[in-house]
């Protein structure tokens, strides 16, 4: 009897052959995973060292095991309600980035799907304002929001950040609804659909990632931004970003709680960014290609 | 296309929101600059005050520096940063995923970073500039303005380049195919290719970076604030910070919407020079 020779393509497969590309392309990879990282490497290492450690003419490249403390973080936890300022800062933004993209996505939808006159003024409105840097707005608004009593209230807020925010998404949303097949919208409005309706019914649903993707991003620049939260609230309506500034005072520069304060605010926006990645990458080089 | 109706309301009751709860209060505060805190009209009173103080003038122009050198860095460096990531292969999904951390996070906690970094005696950054035998002794960077200004661009550039970078990046992947294997049959050498090809392809995409980067730029106050609150002196003090120390921290109201409208004038006449242009032909394809 005679034995067959059994091929084993998978286990003898012939090594790969040794690439000097494949190394220099990992390496480069290295680089800029290291470019990109460091940052937020560096607050988390700082935040995990005890105060007195932190001052150190040699710094510590990593958190040594035995020094390792969560002091930082307790005292913020304990000095600061900063659950209360977190929530704060979660509902303004969400409210707020609802607002703006219900409007901006209707201001959109008309100008990208009528003709009228004065259509390039509208354009050249939108293109100014939001060019316009924000804080031009803050000494009138001031003195408006004095006058109301809404210093410092929650709808002011949601107010400042779902209005101000209407141009620029305008102009972000205006290149999807300018390709959105006309054929579609028009079969609605002989259904007898009225503008809204087919707005909200068919042009968003169908706009599905774009309105997700837009989201995500106005709702990071709200969170994220410092000029209108520093300046037109102080307690109640606070929010996250002008609470880490008060960590360091004229007396003290508590580097460890500042880092601390830094990842706890930061924490929420890097998971939204790693879990819709493919959204919000999209939203924000959607303009260069259109 | 339909007639406008009725529902010429979508366009304006957004606009009518933005407009009054904004454009109107702008209008009304330049209006206000006129007067001054008693409410006596005084003209250009204010006007002449704002002119003599010296940190005004210092902060208009390192605005602009600061803006033209942050915008010019990051799209040059992004540009070439993004080239270099689309040759990566199998690396360029993995930098990708990694590219947006540094735009999430926010200013103020970059700012504050950058603190602990750049600190003259604890700070890394000393240590391994003296490690590298670079410096000799530690420097002071936010501490004296010849320091303080290039530190506070490099800063935002180390940031936000990456934000430059996803775009040009992006941009690069839908030039075609074709064209690169043409260059490769026709014996083109890799320095042809970049001027020749990628960079003439790139230049619109390249265009709407620098608009939009220079815009956000131009904002600047969030970072600048956390990092050094205009100081050494008010060296660092950007348009935006000096409006807040004027009119909300001194209590000067008349002499910061003073500052507003000049400030307003000066962004709308790039707007209106420059960017303008760039950014109707981006908005202005089917009118």
């Amino acid at each position: 009897m005679s034995t067959t020779v059994m091929k084993e393509p998978y286990l003898f497969r012939r090594p790969r052959r040794f690439k000097w590309s494949t190394v220099l392309k990992i390496l480069g990879t290295l680089i800029v995973i290291l470019g990109t990282m460091w940052p937020l490497y560096w607050i988390a290492n700082v935040s995990l060292l005890p105060e007195t450690q932190v001052f150190k003419a040699k710094p510590h490249y990593f958190p040594p095991l035995d020094l390792i403390s969560i002091k930082a973080y307790v005292r913020i936890f304990a000095e600061f309600t900063i659950g209360r300022y977190l929530f704060n800062s979660f509902f303004i933004c969400t409210i707020a980035t609802a607002v703006t993209l219900a409007f901006s996505f209707s201001m959109a939808y008309y100008l990208a799907k009528f003709t009228f006159r004065f259509k390039r003024f509208f354009f050249y409105f939108i293109i100014w304002s939001l060019s316009l840097p924000w804080v031009v707005y803050v000494l009138p608004i001031f003195r408006i929001v004095d006058f109301f009593h809404l210093f410092d209230t929650h709808i002011l807020m949601i107010m400042l950040f779902g209005f101000s925010g209407i141009p620029m998404f305008a102009w972000f949303a205006l290149p999807y609804l300018q390709d959105f097949p006309d054929e579609m919208i028009d079969a609605a409005r002989i259904d007898g659909a009225s503008e809204l309706a087919i707005l909200m019914r068919i042009v968003a649903p169908a706009l599905n990632n774009v309105v997700i993707a837009l989201f995500l991003i106005r709702f990071i620049f709200a969170y994220n931004s410092l000029l209108y939260p520093l300046i037109f609230s102080v307690d109640k309506a606070k929010m996250i970003m002008p609470v880490i500034l008060d960590f360091p005072t004229p007396y003290e520069m508590p580097f460890a709680k500042m880092s601390a304060g830094g990842i706890i605010s930061v924490v929420p926006i890097i998971l939204l960014v790693i879990i819709f990645q493919r959204y919000i990458v999209s939203g924000l080089t959607g303009r260069t290609l259109k | 296309m339909a007639r406008p109706r009725l529902s010429i309301l979508m366009l304006l009751i957004p606009f009518a929101i933005f407009f009054l709860s904004f454009t109107v209060p702008l209008i009304w505060g330049m209006a206000q600059s006129l007067y001054n805190s008693k409410g006596v009209f005084v003209g250009f009173g204010n006007y002449l005050r704002a002119f003599k103080d010296a940190s005004f003038w210092s902060s208009i122009t390192f605005t602009f520096i600061y803006a033209g050198a942050s915008t010019g860095l990051m799209v040059v460096f992004g540009y070439f940063i993004a080239l270099f990531i689309n040759q990566l292969g199998r690396g360029e999904a993995v930098a990708k995923t990694v590219m947006l951390i540094p735009w999430a996070i926010s200013l103020t906690a970059w700012g504050l970073m950058m603190q602990t970094v750049t600190s003259q005696d604890f700070g890394i950054l000393n240590d391994l500039l003296l490690r590298m035998h670079l410096i000799r002794s530690r420097i002071s960077w936010l501490g004296v303005e010849s320091m303080a200004r290039p530190m506070v661009i490099a800063s935002r550039v180390v940031k936000e380049v990456w934000f430059a970078t996803l775009l040009f990046l992006v941009a690069r992947q839908t030039l075609p195919v074709e064209l690169y294997e043409e260059a490769k049959v026709s014996g083109a050498n890799p320095w042809q290719v970049l001027w020749r090809i990628t960079t003439p392809l790139m230049s619109t995409s390249a265009l709407y970076t620098i608009t939009i980067v220079l815009i956000f730029s131009l904002q600047e106050f969030d970072m600048i604030y956390a990092l050094t609150r205009g100081g050494p002196g008010f060296s660092t003090e950007t348009a935006a910070l000096s409006i807040y120390r004027w009119g909300i921290l001194f209590g000067k109201y008349e002499l910061g919407t003073a500052y507003t409208t000049i400030w307003s004038v000066f962004v709308s006449l790039l707007v209106v020079v420059i960017l303008g242009r760039v950014l109707i032909r981006n908005i202005d394809r089917r009118a």
